[in-house]
């Protein structure tokens, strides 16, 4: 249901007048105006109406599902800029009958479809331009505002729609025409020869109230008259534009046109500004950097050699340079030239062709007559224009030249110029005001849109355009054929696939001189090149099946989003069979698929015509090329479910199914393009440099930082509301709000907030929405981390102690490192240990501040209370949000006692008693003594022995010392000891020094101790006494012999035994086998009886009884004695220690005495 | 640049001296081209300089082989004088140009040239192209002031 809601409009525009745009993140920009069309996608959306036709308001439910249920109000309103909106967003509908009220249900485009102005009924008097700019908007919250939830088509630097009115109209400015000759001497300066000195100017008669005007030139063609172009001049200074069309030296040729083109355009120049030139009105009033040059015939190819000497430097004007050539027309063009010359390089141009020329007739016959050859050269943007019908004669305006028409079906010098002036206009308005309807009329089909004189009645006008886009940035070419030259492989490197007939890829040239079809002229008709130029498509054909043609598109291209229109050019083959089978347009399909599967096609007839049939002259004369253009959203349309950023294939469809059943085409330059506006530097250009970098913030507080968004274009940029993929980043609204306009070469610093939610790095996607051409939606990529600080704790040694003995004052200090490796102060807020024998540092004051980067040392100290392992955990509580308790293990180990503190056995004895035997040095003996055991080693399981005795007899005295190493082995205790021994025996005459070296092996059981001892002399004898004896003279000799009293060490192997008897008494007993050396005396043995009390603490008594215990005779000898120990050595309540050595047996040194004789 | 030359007007076959903006026939004196001042097509007379000092008796005067002008080179022109000359084109004759000779004009300039004599002539052989003749007669675009 629609309805009118004028007053309404009104009223909430007043209310809601101060209403700031704030809230435009949620407006969307789309595509509203345009065109039902009777078959899918059912709906076209277009810039340009003519005023005479209705104005449709569609929207596809399916690409904007939340428009599905909403009651709009659709407003038609003047446009405004993007700053216009933003200080006022009031919404006034311009329609006679208000803004409409529609409900938007869910479904198809068509049932979204409605009429909002009626023809006629909407202003186009754009004054001497083109187009009346409107937006439309879709008030969904019906508020009278552009406002949140709206959509807009608009809202950009383009306007949403333009009417425009009748471009073959005269303009608004009345016409001053002056005929005038240059002054010779100034035109021979000039280059121009004496007899081409003519110009017919024509200029709006205000200009004196007017600016700097664009100026076009006009070349004449041979035999042609410069005053034969009055409908042209005078039309194109109506709309503002000074027209001088010249005399043009084109007898000799070209190449002599072309020098008068450029002499004349100077020496205008150069005159007006002198004054010269109608009284000097035009002095101040010419914008020499806006030129346009049109010429006729060879005048037309004459403007191109023109271009091309600017192109290559070899002419060099006074006045203007070759970016002030903002366009060249060619109307008819000869090619006496070829590529090199003939060449308009990349300059904006545009072609006209006749098709009932007979002049430049473009007959296969005739090279240069082939008008098509420079358009195919041009480099930059480029259009053409065919008119059918129409003769060489019938685009000057001097009736008594004749039409120079050959063909059916004329139509006349009147419609010719109707035609000429229609598109002259808005052709020329696009490339040197940058006029955006205009492009219209180069882009859509004729019969879709053309310029309202033009009269629709007749059937013989038939209008073919032909258009691309030569913008260096938003295009992108999938195959123009010009390289990769195999069939099966575009020239972007696609794969080509294809069933259908008689492919031929090569040059668009007709190989013979008629235009007969033949088999073995694939393309002909073709007359796009010439011998010398390497223009290149394909042809093939199809009768009456289903058959395709499929340009894979190369990976980096899928992204149709990025390009408004796919585009390529077309012609029906001339005088093929399935060309002339059914006169008329011919109509094939286009399919995109996705990478899905999933596809969407659209036949070319849908938006009105198809490819021409080639003009009927002579049964069909050249291929008339044709632009066919469709949305690439379009292919969206109700649901097509197409996923348009992943296109992997253009695919043509013909036959029976598609379009037209047969026929036969040439096609070429299939492209994706943005129609970038000619000049790209009066396009905008969004620039910003990502990714947007935070710094690294502390804390959850935002913080901003300058997303700078740049213009590097050349015309004013307007920037949407940015949207984020993160709640966490936001595009702070600036002051003037959304959107946001850029003069070019301007810069705005956009303020992006960050809201950190916790630690680490965060990432969105901003994405900025702009009218700029080529890239309309630039991401950039935010970045911020939110730094924290981080504990990390280094504990030396892994945190062991080690060993540390239970005691007061034993302690051992290890440092526990407290580092911060994150980027935000780290505040220690407390340590706790699980132990107290891990003692922490006292801290008065917390937290401890560790900066970034730094350490701490804390001092832990391990203080056992008792042996044994130990360990504890160690927490220290920070502000690290990842490890709020960071939590260090230490150990540590208090050994246990016998480790710590090893029994030390020292003690000093004596001893007294009788000796017995016969053998015996005197009756009694003392004995004195002392003993050392200290045990050393990790488990102090080693230990030094040392002892020494000293025994006195009556007749004999003798001392002993002992040094040994002990290790103690569990129950078992190895000894190995050293022993030295001085005797003295009064009988002797001297001392004798005796050692040997003793090995003992002990076991230490719980209550005795059972051992095993050897000994062998060292230093085993020593001689104390010696007498010579004087023997007998015998046969005159006496002999001498010595005698010696010698002590011998006595090797002896015994065992030894210690045993409790009570806690105060026990027993030692050891008895040993003594190896003899002696002469005469046999082995013996020795043993002693031991038994020790302990009297007092450090003193045991002991009483002894010895066999032997020394010195050997020759009976046994022993000794009873009793003494005393001072001090303490080992017994056996020391046997509980399972670690220490315990002191061993060190057997005393035996020796004996004997004589010897040397 | 002509510095002198003969002027001279021919008696054409109109179908030679149609304009067109293809190939057209060239006017040749001798060796050198005719630099043709009119069409001629509907009066059938064709004005033009030939340049420098031929003697336009003694030369032939003939149409040869569609091509540009600015094309031409002495090679070329050469065989298209043998051509005509192999067809049996013959000069005038000195006392056939005696007798429609007319006295030597002077002009400062190409320009000058066609403001009178040439003007004169056209409104007298081809008045068809009166407006020929008016274009050279134009007014004459004057600085007011000296040019930059």
């Amino acid at each position: 249901m629609v309805t009118h809601t004028p007053s309404l409009s009104l009223k909430l525009a007043a209310v809601f007048l101060l209403v700031p745009l704030a809230a435009t993140a949620a407006i969307t920009r789309t595509e509203l105006a345009g065109n039902s069309l009777t078959q899918y996608p059912f709906f076209e959306y277009v810039k340009a109406f003519n005023v005479n036709a209705p104005l449709k308001v569609a929207i596809d439910p399916t690409r904007f599902p939340a428009i599905v249920g909403k009651t709009c109000n659709i407003f038609v309103v003047k446009h405004k800029s993007p700053s216009d909106w933003n200080t006022d967003p009031a919404l006034v509908d311009v329609t006679p009958g208000g803004a409409l009220t529609a409900t938007f249900v869910a479904g198809t485009i068509q049932a979204n479809t409605f009429d909002v102005a009626a023809a006629s009924t909407l202003n186009a008097d754009a004054g001497d331009g083109i187009g009346v700019p409107y937006d439309v908007v879709l008030d969904c919250d019906q508020n009278g505002t552009l406002s949140d939830g709206d959509f807009i088509d608009g809202l950009g630097g383009e306007a949403g729609l333009y009417m425009v009115g009748d471009t073959t109209a005269l303009g608004p400015h009345a016409v001053t025409e002056q005929i005038y000759n240059l002054d010779a001497g100034v035109a021979a300066s000039f280059g121009i020869p004496g007899n081409k000195l003519g110009e017919d100017l024509y200029f709006p008669t205000n200009i004196a109230a007017m600016g700097r005007l664009p100026i076009v030139i006009i070349s004449r063609g041979n035999g042609h008259d410069f005053r034969w172009y009055d409908h042209i001049g005078n039309h194109l200074a109506s709309h503002g534009y000074v027209v001088m069309s010249h005399d043009n030296n084109t007898e000799p040729g070209p190449e002599f046109a072309a020098t008068t083109t450029l002499g004349h355009t100077d020496a205008f120049l150069d005159q007006a500004e002198a004054g010269a030139i109608a009284s000097g009105a035009l002095a101040g009033h010419l914008d020499s950097h806006r030129i346009v040059w049109i010429g006729h015939s060879r005048g037309a190819e004459g403007v191109a050699i023109a271009y091309n000497s600017l192109f290559h430097g070899t002419v060099t004007p006074t006045h203007y340079s070759r970016p002030d050539v903002r366009l060249i027309s060619s109307m008819l063009p000869t090619d006496f030239n070829g590529t090199n010359v003939a060449n308009p390089h990349d300059a904006n141009y545009h072609l006209w062709t006749a098709s009932g020329d007979a002049d430049v007739n473009g007959g296969a016959a005739c090279d240069l007559c082939q008008t098509f050859h420079l358009l195919d050269r041009a480099t930059g943007y480029k259009q053409s224009t065919i008119v059918q019908g129409s003769g060489h004669g019938d685009f000057h305006d001097e009736p008594a030249a004749g039409e120079v028409f050959s063909g059916p079906c004329p139509i006349g010098r009147a419609n010719t110029h109707l035609i000429q002036l229609g598109y002259l206009l808005p052709l020329v308005e696009h490339y040197v005001e940058g006029n955006i309807p205009a492009l219209d009329f180069l882009t859509r089909q004729y019969e879709d849109f053309h310029p309202i004189g033009v009269s629709t009645a007749n059937p013989c006008i038939v209008v073919t355009n032909e258009y691309r886009n030569g913008a260096s940035v938003g295009n992108f070419v999938i195959d123009d054929y010009q390289t990769q030259t195999s069939p099966n492989v575009s020239s972007s490197g696609g794969a080509v696939t294809f069933n259908v007939e008689h492919l031929t890829e090569g040059l668009l040239n007709d190989n013979n001189s008629d235009f007969s079809f033949s088999a073995g002229d694939p393309f002909n008709g073709a007359t796009q090149g010439g011998d010398t130029d390497v223009t290149r498509g394909v042809v093939f054909d199809w009768t009456d099946t289903d058959r395709f043609y499929e340009w894979q598109i190369v990976g980096g291209a899928n992204d149709f989003t990025r390009f408004l229109y796919l585009s390529l050019r077309g012609a029906q083959g001339t005088q093929h069979p399935n060309t002339t089978a059914v006169l008329g347009d011919l109509t094939f399909s286009l399919t995109l698929r996705d990478g899905a599967g999933v596809t969407s096609t659209i036949n070319i007839g849908a938006y009105g015509g198809g490819l021409e049939e080639p003009y009927q002259r002579n049964g069909g004369w050249h291929n008339e090329m044709e632009t066919i253009r469709i949305r690439n959203t379009d292919f969206l349309n109700n649901g097509s479910a197409l996923n348009l950023t992943n296109i992997v294939a253009v695919r043509l469809n013909a036959g029976p199914s598609f379009g037209d059943s047969k026929g036969r085409i040439v096609i070429d330059d299939v492209m994706l393009t943005s129609d970038v506006m000619p000049g790209s530097p009066t396009a905008p250009k969004i620039q910003i440099t990502g990714p947007l970098v935070f710094p690294d913030t502390c804390g959850l507080a935002p913080v901003t930082a300058t997303l700078d968004v740049c213009n590097g274009g050349g015309g004013p940029l307007t920037v949407f509301p940015i949207t984020s993929s993160s709640p966490s980043f936001s595009v702070l609204t600036p002051t003037g709000g959304f959107p946001l306009s850029l003069a070019p070469g301007a810069c705005f610093p956009l303020k992006v907030r960050f809201t950190p939610t916790g630690p680490g790095a965060v990432s969105a996607t901003l994405t900025v929405p702009s009218d700029d051409p080529v890239n309309p939606s630039v991401t950039v990529t935010a970045q911020a981390n939110v730094g924290q600080s981080r504990i990390v704790t280094l504990a030396a040694d892994s945190g062991s102690f080690g060993e540390m003995c239970v005691a007061a004052n034993r302690f051992r200090d290890l440092p526990v490192t407290i580092n911060n490796g994150g980027t935000c102060p780290l505040l220690v807020t407390g340590v706790a240990s699980t132990s107290t024998e891990f003692e922490l540092p006292q801290v008065l004051n917390f937290p401890v501040v560790v900066a970034p980067g730094d350490s701490v040392a804390v001092q832990i100290r391990f203080q056992p209370a008792s042996p044994g392992a130990k360990s504890a955990a160690l927490t220290f509580a920070s502000n690290d949000p990842a490890t709020p308790l960071k939590t260090v293990n230490v150990t540590g180990t208090a050994p246990p006692p016998f480790v710590c503190e090893p029994p030390v056995f020292a003690a000093v004895d004596g001893s007294v008693g009788p000796t017995w035997g016969t053998g015996r040095t005197g009756n009694y003996t003392v004995t004195t003594g002392g003993r050392f055991l200290g045990s050393f080693g990790p488990q102090r399981t080693f230990a030094v022995q040392a002892e020494g005795d000293y025994r006195f007899y009556p007749g004999r005295q003798e001392g002993q010392l002992d040094a040994g190493l002990v290790y103690r082995r569990g129950l078992l205790q190895f000894g190995a000891t050293g022993a030295f021994k001085q005797v003295n025996l009064r009988s002797e005459q001297n001392t004798g020094a005796l050692t040997h070296a003793a090995f003992s092996v002990d076991a230490l059981l719980p209550s005795i101790r059972v051992g095993f001892f050897a000994a062998k002399g060292l230093s085993e004898s020593s001689v104390v006494n010696s007498a010579e004896v004087v023997g007998a003279p015998s046969g005159g000799v006496q002999p001498i012999g010595v005698t010696e009293h010698v002590v011998h060490v006595v090797d002896q192997v015994g065992g030894s035994v210690q045993r409790q008897l009570n806690p105060m008494w026990w027993l030692d007993v050891n008895a040993m086998f003594l190896n003899r050396h002696a002469p005469g005396v046999s082995n013996t043995a020795g043993a002693a009886v031991r038994v020790s009390r302990i009297l007092l603490a450090g003193i045991v008594a002991t009483v002894q009884f010895d066999v032997n215990e020394s010195f050997l005779g020759a009976h046994p000898v022993g000794t009873v004695t009793v003494g005393l120990t001072l001090g303490r050595w080992s017994r056996p309540q020391d046997y509980a220690n399972p670690v220490n050595p315990l002191g061993t047996i060190v057997p005393t040194l035996h020796y004996e005495l004997f004589e010897r004789v040397r | 640049m002509v510095a002198t030359g003969s002027l001279v007007v021919l008696a054409v076959d109109p179908a030679y001296v149609i304009p067109r903006n293809t190939l057209e026939p060239v006017l040749f004196a001798g060796n050198v081209p005719v630099q043709r001042l009119n069409q001629g097509d509907k009066s059938g007379r064709v004005i033009g300089i030939v340049p420098g000092d031929v003697d336009v008796g003694t030369v032939p005067i003939w149409f040869g082989t569609p091509q540009l002008p600015e094309r031409l080179t002495p090679a070329l022109i050469e065989s298209e004088r043998a051509l005509a000359e192999k067809a049996g084109v013959r000069a005038f004759g000195r006392e056939k140009i005696a007798a429609v000779a007319r006295p030597r004009v002077t002009a400062q300039d190409l320009a000058s040239l066609l403001r009178t004599t040439g003007a004169d002539l056209v409104l007298q052989y081809s008045p068809q192209e009166k407006a020929l003749a008016e274009s050279w007669r134009l007014p004459t675009a004057k600085a007011t002031r000296k040019p930059d």
